[in-house]
Order: C-alpha cells, then sequence, then structure tokens
C-alpha cells in the first residue's frame, strides 16, 4: 500500500474514532461472547467428565431389597465392568435442634471399612477422613447450608434411634454434584435434604442391618467421554437379569446425573447458537457498518480513481480499516471471552455444583479461539474490501458526481405528493438507497432474534417455573411412614395448633405405559378432587380434577410418551394395572406426574382410600411451630416446609436465571450497538444533505421527524421477521435441555414483545440525538458554499 | 506538434428512460505545452470532454489519442495506469482528502508516480512552496481556506510531473481574487514546466488567458480560437 494511504487509514481512524470504536466495540463484544460460551460449555463437560473419572462415578445403580454383599460378586462377572460397589443406603434424620423433635431428611451411604470405595469415591474439601466409629463425613453443599462444620457433632436419627456422629470432614460427590433426592425430585433442597457417608460396620449395626447391602453401583471400563452405548445396553441387560424385581438406573437415570447430562445437552446447543449468533451477529454488522463508511467515501474514491490510483491499492487501503478493526477486536474479544468463561463457569460451580468441582479445568480452546479469530478477522477485513472494490468499480467520472438513486425506475419515480413532506422525504430515502434500507433491517432482524430468543427463554423460565410453584396450594407435606386412612390423618393434621386446613393424598411410585407399550417411570399424586389443594394450570383438555374418570397427566409425559388428550394409558402401581384415560394435559415443569382423582383410586382400590402424605395448609407465620408439632405425631416420617423448598430451587435457578440474562443482556447489546451505529452512520452520510434542509427552512423538529419514520419502517422490516425467527429459536434452544423428567411448556410472554419493541425504539430514538444533534451544529454557511465531500 | 487528438468523439448517459447526448462528434486538437480552455455553458459536454481527455471515462465511439497512445479503447487498468502516470486533476470542489494535511495530500499524488511520469515527481514541500503554501504544510483540508485549498489542489496535480493537467472549473468555487490567484500559479507552472494544461470552465473571462479557445455547446466543437497573446491573469475582469 502506497504510504501516504497508510497515513490516510490511519487518519480516518483518528477523524472518525467514534465511529470505528463503535464497529471495533462490535467486533470485540462478538468475539467476546463467541469466545465465552461454547467454549465454556465444552471445559464444563470436560471439568465434569474428569470429576466423574477421578472419582469413579457411577455408570449404573441398582436399588434393592437388602441383600447379602455376596450380591455384587456377579455384577462383577459382566463383561465391561471395571468396578463394583455394594452400599447399604438408610434414610435417615438430623435432628437440627436437640430441643426440637423436626429433624431434615440425611441420607446415609456406607463406605468401605477401609479404603476408598471403588465406585463413587469422595473428595475431603474440608477436615479429614473418617477417624473411627462414629464419625460421618458431609456432603459440603448441606453442610454450607447449616453452617455445619468439621468437628461438629449432629444428632442424627437412625433406625428410629438420635445417637450423636461427629462431622469429621466435608466431602464432594460425583453421585451428588446435584444433590437432588431422586429422578423425580432431582433439584436440590439442602434445606431438607442432605447426604452423610459411614463406614459400612458402624452404620449396618446402628441400622440393624449388619451384613445386608440394599444398593449397587458399578463402574464400566473406560473413560466418561467414551460413547459406550451397546456396552451400556448389555450392561443393563445383564442387570436385570440378576436383579428382576430391582429398580436398575443409569447414570443419566439418577437425580445428579440427569440434571447434569440435561446441562450437557442444553448448554451446548445454547452455547454454540450464542456463539454463533454473537460471532457472526458481529461480522454482518461489522459489514454493515464498513460498507456504510466506505459507501460514504465514494467522492474521495473517485477522487482517489481520477489521480490514478488502481483498485487492488484502494482495496488495500480500506481492507486495512477493516483488518485493524477485525485483528484488534478479535484479540481483545478472544482474552476477554477466555477470561469471562470463568466467570461463566463460576455460576456453575456456585449454583450447581455447590461450589467445588475437584476436576475443574478452563483450558483455553485454542482452535475454537483460532476459528474465531480467524472469521472475526477474515469477516471483517472482507467487510472492508468488498465494498471498497465494488464502489471502485463505478468509473471515477462518475463515482466524483453525487450518487444517483440505485432504485428501479418505477420505484424512484413513485409519486409521493399527496404525503406530507416529512414522510415523504423518509420515504424517498428508503427507495433512494434500498440496499443500505436493506442492511439496516437484516441487522435489526440479525439484533431482534438475539434479543427475542432471550426473552423467550427467560419467559418460559419464568412461566414454567412460575406455575410449577403456584401449583402447591399448601404450606407443609407430611409424609408418612406406613399407609393410613386418609380421613384419620386429616383429623388428626386438623388438630394441631396452628393448622389452617389439611387433605390427605396418596403419593407414591407408578410406571406409565403409552398404548405402544412405551414406559416410564413416574409419580402419581392422589388427592380428593371436590378441593385438590393443587391449583394446576391445564394446557390442554379439561380442567384439571374437573371429573372423576380420568386422569391429568404433566406436560412432560405427553412429550415422552407422546400421548394426548382422550388416550388411555397404563397405570402399574405395586404389580397392579390399571387403564386411565387422560382428561389434561397439566403444566409441571419438574418430574413427570400423574394426577388421579380420589375417587377414580377408590374404584381401583375397591372403596379403599390409603394415604401415604398429607398436604397441609398453616396460618400466617406458623410453618415453623406446626412442622415442629407434626413431627412429633406418631407415625410422621418427614415434613416438607414448600417455602424452604422454593428457596432452595429458586437458589439452584439462579444459573439459568444468571445465563438467561446474560444471553438476553449481551443480545440486547449488540442489537442495540447496530441500531445505534446504523442510525449515526445514516446521519453521518446524510449530515449535509440535512443540513441543506435545514438551511432551506426545514425545521429540526421535522428533520427528526422525518428520520425517525425513515428508521421505524426499517425497524419495523426487521423486526416483522426476527421477532418470530428469535422467538422459535428460543423455544428450540429450550427443547434442548428436556429430560424425562424436565421440560418447558415454550412461552413469550405478551409483555415481551412489548418490551423488546419499545426497547429497539428507544434506541433509534437515542441513537438519532448525536447525529441530529451534529445536523444542527453544523454550520449552514459553510454547507452554503460547499459540496458534501 | 498535437498533444491531444480527438476524431468523432460520441459520448451518452442513459437516465432512466432517457438517453442523453454529452458529446456529439467531437473533433479537436489540443497543442503540447499550451494552456487550452474550455469554454461552455453548463450541460454543454464540456465536464464529459475533461472526463475523456483524462481517462475517467471512456467515449462510446471516435478515438481520444493522447501523445502517442489511443486511450479511448483502454480497459480500466489501463486507464488507472494512463492516469496514474500522465495526468492531473484539479476539480471544482478540490477533492482534497480530508484526513491528510496539505502536504500529505501532495505527497500521495506525488509518491504514486514517482519514478515513472513525465519527468520525476516534484518534492511535495516544494510544490506547496511554489503555490504559496510553504507555511501550511501541516494544515488539514479543514483548517485551509477555499483558495488554499484549490492551490493545494494544484499543487497535487503538478507534484507528479504530469505531461497532462486537467482543470474542471478551477475557480468555480472561488471569489474573484482568490480565482486570479489560482490561475496566476496555474500559468505560471505550465510556462515554468511546458506541461500541457487543459481547463475547462463557462466563465469567457478566463478564456483570455488561454493559448488556444475550445468553445463547445450541446455536445459539439463550435469554434476553436488561438490567442498568440493571451492575457495574465492579473488582466481579467469578470
Amino acid at each position: 500500500m502506497l504510504k501516504t494511504l497508510r497515513r490516510k487509514t490511519i487518519g480516518d481512524l483518528k477523524a472518525n474514532w467514534s465511529q470505528f470504536l463503535a464497529v471495533w466495540l462490535v467486533v470485540t463484544l462478538g468475539t467476546t461472547f463467541y469466545g465465552t460460551m461454547y467454549p465454556a460449555a465444552i471445559n464444563l463437560l470436560d471439568s465434569i467428565f474428569r470429576t466423574y473419572d477421578q472419582l469413579r462415578y457411577l455408570d449404573f445403580q441398582v436399588q434393592l431389597e437388602p441383600v447379602g454383599p455376596e450380591a455384587v460378586e456377579p455384577v462383577r462377572a459382566i463383561p465391561g465392568v471395571a468396578y463394583v460397589e455394594g452400599r447399604l443406603i438408610v434414610a435417615g434424620g438430623w435432628q437440627v435442634d436437640p430441643a426440637q423433635q423436626y429433624q431434615v431428611a440425611l441420607r446415609l451411604i456406607s463406605l468401605p471399612d477401609a479404603g476408598e470405595p471403588d465406585v463413587n469415591r469422595l473428595d475431603i474439601t474440608g477436615g479429614a477422613d473418617i477417624q473411627g466409629p462414629g464419625d460421618i463425613l458431609v456432603h459440603k453443599t448441606f453442610a454450607d447450608k447449616h453452617d455445619i462444620e468439621p468437628g461438629d457433632t449432629l444428632n442424627v436419627a437412625i433406625a428410629g434411634e438420635i445417637v450423636p456422629l461427629r462431622v469429621a470432614g466435608l466431602v464432594f460427590s460425583p453421585e451428588y454434584i446435584v444433590a437432588g433426592r431422586d429422578s423425580n425430585d432431582p433439584f436440590p433442597t439442602p434445606t431438607v435434604f442432605g447426604v452423610a457417608w459411614m463406614r459400612y460396620s458402624d452404620l449396618a449395626v446402628r441400622a440393624g442391618q449388619d451384613g445386608r447391602i440394599n444398593d449397587i453401583v458399578i463402574r464400566l471400563e473406560g473413560k466418561s467421554e467414551d460413547n459406550k452405548g451397546q456396552l451400556e445396553d448389555d450392561v443393563r441387560a445383564a442387570l436385570v437379569n440378576l436383579f428382576p424385581d430391582a429398580a436398575v438406573f443409569s447414570r443419566q437415570q439418577t437425580a445428579s446425573g440427569s440434571i447434569i447430562h440435561a446441562n450437557i445437552n442444553g448448554n451446548f446447543p445454547v452455547m454454540g447458537f450464542y456463539s454463533g449468533m454473537f460471532l457472526i451477529g458481529g461480522i454482518v454488522i461489522t459489514g454493515i457498518l464498513l460498507a456504510r463508511l466506505v459507501e460514504s467515501e465514494r467522492q474521495r474514491i473517485g477522487t482517489m480513481r481520477a489521480m490514478g490510483i488502481t483498485r487492488r491499492e484502494l482495496v488495500l487501503h480500506y481492507l486495512s480499516y477493516g483488518f485493524l478493526i477485525g485483528l484488534t477486536g478479535g484479540l481483545v474479544g478472544s482474552v476477554l471471552g477466555y477470561l469471562n468463561s470463568f466467570w461463566f463457569m463460576g455460576t456453575f460451580l456456585t449454583y450447581i455444583a455447590g461450589g467445588t468441582l475437584p476436576g475443574f479445568v478452563n483450558l483455553p480452546q485454542f482452535p475454537f479461539i483460532l476459528l474465531g479469530l480467524v472469521l472475526a478477522v477474515g469477516g471483517a477485513t472482507l467487510a472492508g474490501a468488498y465494498p471498497a472494490w465494488t464502489q471502485s468499480a463505478t468509473p471515477p467520472g462518475i463515482a466524483l458526481r453525487p450518487a444517483a438513486p440505485k432504485t428501479l425506475n418505477a420505484i424512484s419515480r413513485v409519486k409521493l405528493g399527496f404525503l406530507p413532506v416529512v414522510v415523504r422525504q423518509a420515504v424517498r430515502n428508503l427507495l433512494r438507497s434500498p440496499g443500505r434500507a436493506a442492511g439496516t433491517a437484516l441487522g435489526v432482524l440479525a439484533g431482534s432474534m438475539m434479543l427475542f430468543s432471550a426473552l423467550a427463554l427467560w419467559d418460559m423460565m419464568a412461566l414454567n417455573f412460575g406455575q410449577y410453584f403456584d401449583s402447591t396450594d399448601f404450606d407443609l407435606r407430611v409424609d408418612l411412614d406406613s399407609f393410613q386412612s386418609g380421613e384419620a390423618v386429616e383429623a388428626q393434621m386438623r388438630g394441631v395448633e396452628g393448622v389452617e386446613a389439611a387433605q390427605a393424598a396418596l403419593i407414591g411410585a407408578v410406571v406409565i405405559v403409552n398404548p405402544a407399550g412405551d414406559a416410564l417411570d413416574t409419580i402419581a399424586v392422589t388427592v380428593d378432587e371436590t378441593d385438590p389443594y393443587f391449583d394446576l394450570v391445564t394446557t390442554n383438555g379439561a380442567d384439571a380434577f374437573s371429573s372423576t374418570d380420568g386422569v391429568w397427566i404433566g406436560h412432560n409425559i405427553e412429550r415422552v410418551l407422546g400421548v394426548g388428550v382422550g388416550d388411555t394409558i397404563t397405570v402399574i402401581a405395586q404389580g397392579i394395572e390399571q387403564q386411565a384415560v387422560i382428561r389434561g394435559i397439566v403444566s409441571q415443569v419438574i418430574g413427570s406426574p400423574v394426577f388421579v382423582p380420589r375417587s377414580l383410586m377408590m374404584e381401583w382400590t375397591g372403596g379403599m382410600f390409603p394415604v401415604n402424605s398429607v398436604l397441609v395448609r398453616v396460618k400466617k407465620d406458623q410453618d415453623a411451630a406446626v412442622r415442629e408439632a407434626v413431627i412429633g405425631l406418631p407415625g410422621v416420617h418427614a415434613v416438607t416446609v414448600l417455602d424452604e423448598f422454593d428457596d432452595d430451587l429458586n437458589h439452584f435457578l439462579q444459573f439459568y436465571r444468571i445465563n438467561t440474562l446474560m444471553f438476553g443482556g449481551f443480545g440486547l447489546i449488540l442489537a442495540l450497538a447496530l441500531l445505534y451505529n446504523t442510525v449515526n452512520a445514516s446521519l453521518r452520510e446524510r449530515r449535509d444533505e440535512l443540513a441543506v434542509l435545514r438551511a432551506l427552512g426545514t425545521s429540526g423538529w421535522e428533520i427528526g421527524l422525518s428520520v425517525t419514520l425513515e428508521f421505524l419502517v426499517m425497524v419495523v422490516i426487521g423486526a416483522l421477521i426476527g421477532v418470530p425467527l428469535g422467538r422459535y429459536a428460543g423455544y428450540f434452544l429450550a427443547t434442548a435441555y428436556d429430560t424425562d423428567y424436565f421440560g418447558y411448556i415454550t412461552y413469550l410472554a405478551p409483555l415481551s414483545y412489548v418490551v423488546g419493541l419499545a426497547g429497539m425504539l428507544l434506541v433509534v430514538l437515542l441513537a438519532e440525538i448525536p447525529g441530529l444533534r451534529a445536523v444542527h451544529k453544523t454550520d449552514l454557511g459553510q454547507v452554503s458554499k460547499s459540496q458534501s465531500f | 506538434m498535437s498533444h491531444i487528438v480527438l476524431r468523432d468523439v460520441r459520448k451518452t448517459y442513459r437516465m432512466g428512460n432517457n438517453l442523453i447526448t454529452a458529446l456529439d462528434g467531437v473533433s479537436l486538437e489540443i497543442e503540447a505545452g499550451q494552456l487550452t480552455v474550455v469554454l461552455g455553458p453548463s450541460g454543454s459536454g464540456k465536464t464529459t470532454l475533461l472526463n475523456l481527455l483524462g481517462g475517467l471515462e471512456s467515449p462510446d465511439s471516435g478515438s481520444v489519442r493522447v501523445g502517442d497512445q489511443d486511450i479511448a479503447g483502454l480497459k480500466n487498468g489501463k486507464l488507472t495506469a494512463y492516469r496514474r502516470h500522465n495526468v492531473g486533476f484539479v476539480f471544482q470542489f478540490f477533492n482534497l482528502l480530508p484526513t491528510l494535511t496539505a502536504l500529505e495530500n501532495v505527497a500521495l499524488s506525488a509518491e504514486m508516480a514517482d519514478g515513472y511520469a513525465y519527468g520525476r515527481a516534484h518534492d511535495p514541500a516544494e510544490m506547496l512552496a511554489r503555490v504559496g503554501l510553504g507555511d501550511r504544510t501541516d494544515h488539514y483540508p479543514g483548517q485551509l481556506s477555499g483558495g488554499q485549498q484549490q492551490r493545494v489542489a494544484v499543487a497535487r496535480a503538478l507534484a507528479k510531473n504530469p505531461a497532462l493537467v486537467l482543470a474542471d472549473e478551477p475557480t468555480g468555487s472561488l471569489d474573484v481574487q482568490t480565482g486570479i490567484d489560482v490561475l496566476k500559479v496555474m500559468r505560471a507552472l505550465n510556462r515554468e514546466t511546458g506541461q500541457t494544461f487543459v481547463l475547462v470552465t463557462h466563465n469567457s473571462a478566463i478564456a483570455g488567458i488561454a493559448d488556444r479557445v475550445i468553445r463547445v455547446g450541446s455536445g459539439k466543437v463550435q469554434n476553436i480560437i488561438n490567442n498568440p497573446d493571451p492575457f495574465e491573469p492579473d488582466e481579467i475582469e469578470w
């Protein structure tokens, strides 16, 4: 390139620094977000797999009635099985306050009497290993929630006895990265549920189960990242054959495994989509903006061509803008993206994994980063070069004259005299430069797509979890340790001070089978249909509990089993099969419950209604007192305060909220940067033209109105396509998180349309201010003396 | 000796559905080393004629011979090389590059042509001094008056020492005295360097300083007048 043209590049950058800075920011932001999302997902997956492998996380879990430890031996013989561990799991409770009877559910899991377990090893994050009988290791997330520290003594209920146990250490377990109870209740609720580990002999003796195990965990050969499809199928078949009456769960069917799996499945498309969108969006925006800049140099290009500067030299000159912007923006964005990925992964650690992940790794994903850099540099360079190449093709004699309208003759000559002058001016400007208008509309389209996909994700989360939280119309759930008469327990509960009302319920494990024979393990909830303590939102079919001749299923069952309103399903519980017609679909983002009217259940059971739970409504601020009173009642196994459960769940959901906010925020920033730049560039391009209008007596208000109308048309065109596309992109991304027990109902709130579009319009108006101010400040005397050049 | 020879040159433009004839069978000769003025009213085709001489556009038919080269049929790349090495332009609205200083604007032209042009390119600073702007080298176009900008444009056109200098209404956007100053510079340089100057103007007063005046109208040459005793620019009255 000619030396003086290099100086011109620098001079142009200095003279138009705000324009170039805006483009640079777009490239930098695009590359930053690109470098944050997908690499973070890769590292997250890698971290999880490393953790799984380091601590030998199970591939299969078999839950069975207590058997002798020799039950593990045939499992060892299954081809492909690397490690097997027989365990005893005991449902215990922690008496938080020795003066009170209330207990937090504490699951006690046995460890070998010596050494580490072969499967599901623990990582001690605080304190020490078990020193002897009476010592336990406590799950770190649970300990943090309750301020439990090594050395503390917990009063733990085991087999009806309260025993003091010393906390030797706090641990991380790959089995409880997400410390949910089971696949139907997979989200962590550390307020009411915790896990602790003891040596086998210590636990078995205290639980009266010496010489027995009730849980077998199996790890297959190979690494977590390996595809073990056929091996898993074979091992599962072998396990089912060995233990026909036991429940066999794959890793992805355990509570933690299912949530982590859903995260992995969900994160990759979402992160990939956003990474791609941000980078491509950034490049497209850069292209549009640089094209504007180069287009505004038309007469300068004509002059340089007249002077004898070749097209190649011109292209080199203008691509240097793009190259410099792409290189510096790409480099800065790549570094920022990598740093930002720590923050992103940090939210996963904090809200999902409880603050620790032994296999944590966040390596720079160099091939991905390099690809981003190449695309940023290449894209931005081409974005500068292409318009220069096309502009320089104009014969200099033509380029030196003001640009003629590019529209078809018929369009450019449309008579608009019937329109007010401000509207006429806006329409003329659009028709005069349809390429520019289309570019702006394209940018608005990309921006609105990003914005509305994020809004859709946010709305789906708000709607689904809102309906989930609102679906329970009671304050406490009381679980009984055996089936009891519904009327008797209701009366018993109503007699407790502070209880407003109570409703007996039957909540238990069932298998649902669709007409095609596909089965799903889930739970059924049976309550009095005349006054159900569930406020369910019906998405399809008859209102929940509006009749007694059928059942209502959660929307996840509808998706997983492919059944709908009017279909007949088979409900299997404790070996008894019943046919039931689906009367409606209800919103239940978590789990896949089937709701059964009490009358129908009584038909099935021959007039009986045995219950194992009571749903209790409590007078204001009486939760703790009632819980304490209820826990002391005979036959009560556990009490869950719904508000505490909701708090735990909300804490867990922060990860998704923050992510969605980040997607939406970044999409918003890019969309707004695009709108701002487009408006600015367009006004800059026509600054003198608008100043001439002012000189001719057009008021600032009329100019502002005309310009606003012009941009509004482009925003409307872009949004008309971008909003539906963004909405469906959001819906598509939401389905990436689907599992058998989790899934969103797709939704975009009317308010989001209003807020999103209003935000876009607001930015257009704000972006006009500097340009219009510049027009206002233009020396009209100078305008009359000079060309726009 | 004729430096430039045009034979039966036609040039038309399509404006929507209309075909505008800018030049309609123009034939003329311009002597080497002379200052020639092409005179005509707006729309007469004089700027088109200048563009054809400068290789900014190509004719639809006819020949445009500059020196020993017919540029009428040259392709884009050859035309660019022709302009780069043979032609200096002065535009009505100066067309300086606003982000380059006066010196850099001139240097760009010199740098492009250095080693290839009619003679070796001139020193940019020296050229600026010769147009009376030796103390304005670091000023940007926006910091210069119209007359000063046009003198920078003249320095830029001449810096590469071209065989042919073309000026399109060089005084069109200047006041009388500034216009005279610019013409003085051009006349002096024409005499000093022996380069061929072609000035296009609608201002008949300027015609007095030319060695030859070509009057055009409606796309045709109406007459050509040789002026053996041109005025000095100072003597112009308009």
